[in-house]
């Protein structure tokens, strides 16, 4: 096959008029600088063969959008109260299955926002007897974080707090977490610093971290105020870090607030009072089938150590996805989902079919948007 | 109307002091950029066809020597407006040349 004639096969990539008034040209042309530098032949093709792949996807796809669009808008605009009702519906149609996909997406497809999340699990005192599940008290909480199909434990109780000093007195909800509960989720404070041990210490100096929510709230997200100490329960505290945006850990509700537990001996020694949640991250190489048998072996040990508190008391561990719910949720928000999709297309339908009904367009226009 | 593209306004600028026919433009491109921009063919026609359809450029009357000649071949020639274009945008160039000395910046060339 000589040049030219091949060249002409590539010009039809192009649309017609244009090959009509330059295509005979435009091979003459590119004949001639095959002819002059032989050398870069290979080359010209390349260039050349996407230039015109590029153009013509141009003319062709887009500029046939564009007339298609416009087309649309004239006819909507003779038709304004049909237009109406294709809007309303297409947008209850694609609302829906758009709404119901970010919740799937959430509760489904979207992995929990913490540093492997699918390794952490929540640990609670199981009444062997009577099935029923109780929290932690802070001794046994002490030996669970020991036990080796465990990487880190970490422990939590919500409360709340009074904020008094600058600003009207406010009540808020927050929780006294272990020192290394946000390196346990993997969350960084954004400004300012994590809790560090010794502020996990009894008689240490009091510390607060704020969720950036409140700290744009109630302090107007002045960063003057990290070191500063507020009133808190009529004690000062200092604040020491502020956490990322969006930060939240749904078991807590809406703490906005945390402060480290600062175990005391006594809270230490404690087996009677149970009333820490205890979040714990599993080694990756123990599956949890295995991290259950270690735990279950412990709190066996414990029981027949301490039979006057630990009797009869056993370990229940749910993961923390399952415990947010998204496993309860799955099966809903499929089917959901799904049904949301078959809405889309009953819409999709219903519209095709007032199209049908109506004569959408005067068949007079359509030889001339064919020929353009 | 959409502003002109670099590709463009090389071509009116070909344009500017003769009539010219496709290959000739080309050349002429390579030339006034010391071959920094060699249009391919396909490129070349695109532009051109939208230069035709703004009125920017036109076909010219003008035939080469017999020699050289070809049916297929056409000239191509600067229209009024194609000329006020041109000056329109040399001008908004020179201002942002002025702005941009004024600012310090030292043009580099490869």
């Amino acid at each position: 096959m000589t040049s030219p004639t091949l060249y002409q096969y590539l010009l039809r990539l192009l649309p017609k008029h244009m090959r009509r008034n330059y295509g005979s040209e435009m091979t003459l042309v590119f004949t001639e600088r095959l002819q002059e530098r032989p050398g870069a032949r290979p080359m010209l093709w390349i260039g050349e063969t996407a230039t015109l792949v590029r153009t013509g996807f141009r003319a062709r796809v887009l500029d046939n959008l564009m007339l298609d669009l416009r087309a649309a808008a004239r006819l909507y605009k003779r038709n304004p109260g049909f237009a109406l009702l294709a809007f309303l519906m297409l947008s209850v149609g694609i609302g829906g299955a758009t709404a119901m996909y970010s919740m799937l997406n959430a509760w489904v497809l979207d992995p929990l926002p913490y540093r492997d999340g699918s390794h952490l699990v929540l640990l609670e005192t199981k009444d062997l007897k009577r099935g029923w599940t109780d929290n932690v008290s802070a001794a046994d909480f002490a030996d669970w974080q020991r036990d080796p199909s465990l990487e880190e434990a970490t422990a939590w109780s919500t409360t709340g707090f009074n904020l008094t000093g600058s600003g009207d007195p406010e009540r808020l909800l927050g929780a006294r977490v272990g020192g290394n509960f946000f390196r346990l989720l993997g969350i960084a404070p954004a400004l300012g610093r994590d809790f560090v041990g010794d502020d996990d210490q009894p008689g240490a100096q009091r510390t607060a971290i704020l969720t950036h929510e409140y700290w744009q709230g109630r302090f107007l997200g002045d960063p003057s105020l990290l070191g500063k100490t507020i009133e808190l329960d009529n004690e000062p505290a200092t604040v020491v870090g502020i956490l990322p945006e969006h930060f939240q850990f749904p078991l807590m509700g809406r703490a906005n607030l945390f402060m480290p537990l600062a175990l005391g001996v006594n809270e230490r020694a404690d087996r009677t009072t149970r009333w820490l949640a205890v979040l714990a991250r599993r080694k990756s190489s123990v599956p949890p089938q295995r991290m259950q048998q270690s735990l279950d072996s412990l709190t066996r040990s414990l029981a027949e150590k301490y039979p006057g508190t630990n009797a009869g008391k056993g370990v229940y561990s749910t993961t923390l996805a399952e415990e947010i719910g998204r496993h309860q949720g799955n099966e809903v928000v499929v089917a959901v989902f799904g049904i949301m999709i078959l809405v889309l297309l009953v819409v999709c339908s219903n519209i095709a079919g007032l199209m049908l009904a109506k004569p959408s367009m005067p068949s007079s226009s359509w030889p001339v948007r064919r020929a353009a | 109307m959409t502003p002109l593209t670099p590709l463009s306004l090389q071509v009116l600028l070909a344009l500017a002091d003769d009539d010219r026919h496709g290959y000739a433009i080309i050349k002429e491109i390579a030339r006034q950029t010391q071959g920094k921009l060699q249009p391919g063919t396909g490129a070349l026609y695109t532009s051109i066809q939208r230069l035709v359809e703004e009125r920017l450029i036109e076909i010219s009357h003008r035939r080469a020597a017999a020699d050289e000649d070809d049916p297929r071949r056409r000239y191509y020639k600067l229209t009024n407006d194609g000329r006020a274009a041109l000056a329109a945008e040399t001008a908004r160039l020179t201002e942002l040349i002025a702005v941009a000395r004024k600012k310090k910046i030292v043009p580099r060339f490869a």
